[in-house]
């Protein structure tokens, strides 16, 4: 039986950093910011992450510098892709690039101190629990995949239900619009970048502190690049963002199995991009913040 | 008979701020690098000085440099093409992965005398890249899906199939690694000073930076990026001239890899290719035009070679070198974009 819940743990393990930097893009992108610099946020809330865990010794104390260093990573991309503004892809494209140099170079200063892993964040099965198949799966379940599904709900009620999730998202629509009805389109756009860049960053932390607990150079390899594919995948709805983040964790859980179900594990990978292309293919466009991946110019 | 001379006050002046921007925010890196390897104990000035011997040191690194720069370059033309018709694409890393594979297929595969073979892999090479970036063309124009994200999903899609490939089918006999088979010897490029992929290249960048000056395609493309309502209104057929664009960037794409197969490689395996599709659209915003490409590809080519000199004399960490091949790039987009230079800039520089 390949869906045991073995299985399924592997799956939303995987899943979890996902889910949580898929989260920040989906804020970014409904405030009409085409966020392509979330790989290198999320690198740097990975090394943040890590650090913080590795020297307050409190994995929990590391998931809030991920935190931290992805919202400040957020603030600079705001200052660059808004407030100058530069072009969103280009700008995202480099910083990208620049987040390997800045991570990698701090990983090696830092090497000797991160060569022991990190404290473990998992809880472990209370003793009254082990016998009981349900009570085990619920405690084995990682505590960052809750709290990814909180977050899911908060942001949904927030952005759905709320005023200023209207806001944040009339933004994302029509600037235009927004800018007569008084709305500070800067302002909320670099507030949508700092929620989607800390969100990256815990996300980043998640990867490092919550599953991997180490750090190696490039450790997101594309991640976050799959969080993007995700928003696009669940047409920018927190609901199917989640189901578009469990397929790719499935995917890369299928691929770890190859050995018991046969076939290539890189064709198994790369199912969910295929999806995503078909996705985007089939999926009626018009869809989309309109705004996304233009600059506001009209200060 | 006024309006052309002011236009090209204006244009050597954009040049000449344009360069002296560039200069200062490669500047700003460099001071910005040394002040990091100060901060770790290490030689400021040794680490940079071994960064530049390693790239002009030796005629050896200077051969280096140039062939590094040639997949860079020919992305970065393969970034620039479509992107003057207000295209993204962002797919030219899976476009030179696939192109490769493709290359080193028919060479393993197949037996020909080398001047047949050689053109034909690289015509494979391309047909490949155009592969990959078909259907992000037919969903753009179609469907009005966002090329960024196709192209970027399909990077993906080329990478997993390279790895599928060298682990499965194409893999090497008895390899413990994920690694194909090499290229015969015949089939490689051959060698003038540097491999003949080099002048290949500098032959594609220079055709296509004519043909977007002087040829009417090339001002239907800038037609096109500038107003594409306003072109189709004028009859322009503006999917054909699109199409045209975006299928030439993804043969562009693939003969930068079947090149770097033919004449560096030899192979593909895993981790074999270096980011050079993405530092090919930093080297096409740095340049600007073809030509600039050019010296802008050999720019990131050098820091990349100067790099790895520095880490092996100094023990500086090369992970510095992604510093400052990007942040003189954010600087003068940066600078570039705000409202004072574009004031003074003002004719054809909306970027």
């Amino acid at each position: 039986m390949i869906f045991d819940p073995e299985f399924l743990l592997s799956a939303l393990r995987i899943a979890t950093p996902l889910m949580i930097v898929a989260l920040g893009v989906l804020i970014a992108e409904r405030a009409g910011v085409l966020f392509l610099g979330v790989e290198g946020v999320m690198l740097c809330g990975a090394l943040f992450g890590i650090l913080g865990a590795v020297y307050t010794g409190d994995p929990w104390m590391g998931m809030m510098c991920g935190l931290a260093a992805g919202v400040v990573a957020g603030l600079v991309s705001a200052a660059l892709i808004v407030w100058i503004p530069t072009d969103q892809v280009v700008m995202g494209l480099a910083m990208n690039i620049a987040a390997i140099g800045v991570t990698s170079f701090i990983f090696r200063v830092t090497a000797d101190d991160l060569q022991q892993m990190s404290p473990t964040i998992d809880w472990t099965v209370p003793a009254w629990a082990t016998d009981n198949a349900v009570a085990t799966f619920l405690f084995s379940v990682p505590p960052l995949a809750w709290l990814a599904i909180i977050l899911y709900a908060v942001v949904w009620y927030v952005l759905f239900h709320s005023a200023p999730g209207l806001l944040l998202r009339s933004v994302g629509q029509s600037v235009k619009a927004a800018n007569s009805a008084g709305l500070n389109v800067p302002w909320v756009r670099t507030v949508a970048l700092a929620i989607a860049g800390g969100l990256s960053g815990l996300g980043g932390a998640a990867l490092t502190v919550g599953w991997v607990r180490s750090f190696s150079d490039d450790i997101t390899a594309g991640r976050g690049f799959i969080a993007l594919a995700a928003v696009y995948f669940g047409r920018w709805y927190p609901r199917w963002t989640l189901f578009g983040c469990l397929l790719f964790g499935i995917g890369e859980a299928l691929a770890l199995r190859t050995q018991v179900l046969g076939g290539n594990p890189h064709l198994y990978l790369m199912i969910p991009y295929v999806l995503t292309v078909c996705v985007l293919a089939f999926a009626e466009s018009g869809r989309a913040p309109r705004e996304v991946g233009k600059p506001y110019e009209g200060r | 008979m006024k309006t052309p001379q002011i236009s090209m006050r204006f244009d050597g002046f954009q040049l000449f701020s344009d360069i002296g921007i560039f200069v200062l925010s490669l500047l700003a890196a460099m001071l910005l690098v040394a002040g990091l390897v100060e901060l770790i104990g290490g030689d400021a000035l040794a680490a940079l000085s071994a960064m530049v011997e390693g790239v002009v040191g030796s005629r050896q690194a200077i051969v280096e440099t140039v062939i590094e720069a040639t997949p860079t370059a020919l992305c970065g033309l393969a970034f620039l093409i479509p992107f003057k018709a207000g295209f993204f694409n962002i797919g030219a890393q899976g476009h030179l992965q696939l192109g490769a594979l493709a290359a080193v297929f028919v060479t393993t595969t197949f037996t020909l005398p080398a001047p047949l073979m050689i053109p034909l892999a690289l015509v494979v090479s391309a047909l490949a890249g155009m592969l990959l970036i078909a259907p992000s063309l037919v969903l753009k124009v179609k469907r009005g899906a966002n090329e960024v994200t196709t192209t970027v999903m399909l990077n993906f899609v080329a990478i997993e199939f390279v790895l599928a490939m060298v682990t499965g089918p194409m893999q090497q006999p008895d390899s413990f690694f994920a690694e194909s088979n090499l290229i015969p010897a015949d089939y490689r490029l051959p060698v003038m000073v540097v491999h003949v992929g080099v002048f290949l290249a500098v032959a594609i960048i220079v055709a296509a930076g004519w043909i977007l000056k002087h040829t009417v395609f090339g001002f239907r493309l800038d037609a096109l990026g500038g107003n594409p309502s306003a072109a189709g209104a004028l009859g322009m057929r503006t999917g054909a001239t699109l199409a045209k664009a975006v299928l030439v960037a993804g043969a562009i794409g693939g003969i930068a890899g079947g090149i770097q197969a033919l004449g560096v490689v030899f192979q593909v395996a895993e981790h074999w290719a270096k980011p050079w599709g993405f530092l090919g659209i930093l080297a096409a915003l740095m340049g600007r035009n073809p030509v600039g490409v050019i010296f802008a590809a050999l720019l990131l080519a050098g820091l990349e070679i100067g790099g790895r000199n520095m880490q092996a004399m100094t023990g500086v960490p090369a992970a510095l070198v992604f510093l400052l091949q990007s942040v003189p790039v954010l600087l003068l987009l940066a600078v570039r974009s705000t409202h004072f230079f574009k004031m003074m800039s003002l004719p054809g520089a909306s970027r």
